[in-house]
């Protein structure tokens, strides 16, 4: 299935204004093939939209969605290409951290690393005006999502940097500033430089199963 | 840690249950517990199953019914869901215009939620209660001790945030503060902390699992792009070389027209003797 479409049923979008719990939003996610939607992204972030932009995001090498990066390969800001044939049209790009400070306790989601308006199609976002620089992913507690949200814009505008990076809204955004729905999206995660994948206690775990492990040879020989 | 404060007794086998039904989704045929219809829960952890319909029976109104519990054995994710739609839907009616919250909000948060629509009904019993002390509901204790927590840290929300979560809590929450905390039993504290240290291990673990799904969905769409791609470059190679065999064999036609005179041996620089 070629069409990158991002809402498969009207029955996900008739159950985003209610309250769902975790469990529901699990479910509906096993059920679509799109790492955006697995990862929880639309949802947390997005409304499911359509994508109908092509963009390549590069650290080193090119972004995959969903994969994991460490903190020292996104230090720097990275080159983002929106692929088009003219340069009529003017892109923002929005760069949030839905799982500020932690994942289990996401108080200040969102929270805004990076806002670059108006850049041309064909270009890269240096091409663009940068209203929030770009602030280096350090994440201290748990493994984050960063989403890279891309969206048209129909004029060239003004848009006005926030007070503050925290508790940014992607959707209240776009709402006010008119950019419709998002035309890409990209994610990856990232943990701490040193970060043990979430496994805090794997160390002391494998420790204990080797020494159960070594018990009973013991009892056995005996 | 906002929600640090767990539901003990009733709710929080309750939320054990929800938290316990989507594991049999993934693993059907686990061991299940065992359905009993009393309400008794021991604090050292073995939570009856029974409260997912007391937890239930709270969130409707006396007029709808509470839909039958599906079998526990053969608990399938549809209609695990429905009851959690039909559940989230209700505490949604009830908190009106707190719609915040798209999708994802851990357990907690939700059963804070559940646990607006009791707060309201008991508030003012409960703060009249408060001199009993020990006599205090645990159950509606930490509800409060939870919503003030969750106000203080919503506080500092401002901005493109989630206001309206913010207003929606504060507005339940206003009335138990200057309530001081309650004593609480050693025992049920331990029980508290396993819950929520189990809630939050299994939130963790789920989202590591849609971590993995996620990249592994993404690789496949990646290599299925990759191979339509590949098929088409090879198709158009294959063109581009018969193309070039076509053009090479029209300009030999007129070379292969032309014939060699046929040889003919010569005796030459040789004697005849």
């Amino acid at each position: 299935m070629m069409r990158f479409l991002y809402n498969p049923s009207a029955a996900t979008a008739t159950e985003h204004p209610t309250e769902l719990p975790r469990k529901l939003s699990a479910l509906r996610s096993i059920m679509s093939r799109d790492a955006l939607v697995v990862g929880n992204v639309v949802g947390d972030v997005l409304d499911p939209f359509v994508k109908s932009a092509s963009m390549k995001i590069t650290y080193n090498k090119e972004l995959t969605s969903g994969s994991e990066l460490k903190p020292s390969m996104v230090a720097t800001e990275p080159r983002v290409e929106i692929r088009g044939h003219t340069t009529r049209f003017l892109y923002t790009l929005v760069m949030v951290d839905p799982d500020a400070p932690s994942p289990s306790n996401p108080t200040k989601r969102e929270y805004l690393h990076w806002l670059v308006t108006d850049i041309p199609e064909t270009a890269n976002a240096t091409c663009g005006n940068e209203i929030v620089s770009y602030e280096s992913p350090r994440p201290t507690a748990g493994i984050h999502r960063f989403v890279f949200v891309l969206f048209r814009q129909s004029v060239r505008q003004t848009i006005y940097a926030p007070g503050w990076r925290q508790n940014f809204s992607t959707r209240d955004f776009a709402a006010v500033y008119n950019l419709g729905d998002p035309v890409a999206a990209m994610f990856f995660n990232c943990q701490r430089e040193n970060g043990c994948g979430g496994r805090r206690h794997e160390l002391w775990f494998r420790n204990y199963e080797r020494c159960i492990s070594l018990g009973q040879h013991q009892q056995a020989a005996a | 840690m906002a929600s640090s404060r767990v539901m003990p007794s009733s709710s929080s086998a309750a939320n054990s249950d929800l938290a316990r039904q989507p594991p049999s989704m993934y693993s059907l045929g686990g061991a299940d517990p065992p359905p009993s219809s009393a309400s008794v829960d021991d604090p050292a952890g073995n939570l009856g199953s029974t409260t997912m319909d007391d937890l239930l029976r709270s969130f409707y109104c006396e007029a709808e019914a509470p839909p039958p519990l599906p079998a526990r054995e053969g608990a399938t994710g549809g209609k695990m869901a429905e009851q959690v739609a039909a559940a989230g839907r209700s505490v949604a009616g009830v908190d009106g215009s707190a719609a915040a919250g798209y999708g994802e909000m851990t357990l907690e948060d939700f059963l804070a939620r559940a646990g607006a629509v009791r707060e309201g009904d008991v508030r003012v019993p409960s703060s009249g209660s408060m001199q009993a002390g020990f006599g205090v509901d645990p159950v509606l204790d930490d509800r409060f001790v939870q919503q003030e927590q969750l106000l203080t840290v919503e506080n500092p929300i401002l901005g493109f945030g989630n206001g309206v979560e913010g207003g929606g809590a504060g507005g339940v929450g206003g009335g138990g503060r200057g309530w001081k905390r309650p004593m609480v039993d050693p025992v049920d504290k331990a029980a508290l902390q396993r819950q929520k240290r189990m809630i939050k291990n299994r939130e963790s673990a789920a989202r590591s699992r849609e971590r993995k799904q996620a990249y592994t969905v993404e690789l496949e769409s990646l290599v299925r792009r990759l191979e339509v791609e590949n098929a088409g470059l090879l198709r158009e190679q294959e063109e581009h070389y018969k193309m070039r065999l076509k053009q090479l064999m029209e300009n030999l036609i007129p070379v292969t027209e032309m014939k060699k005179p046929p040889r003919v041996l010569r005796r030459t620089h040789s004697m005849q003797w």
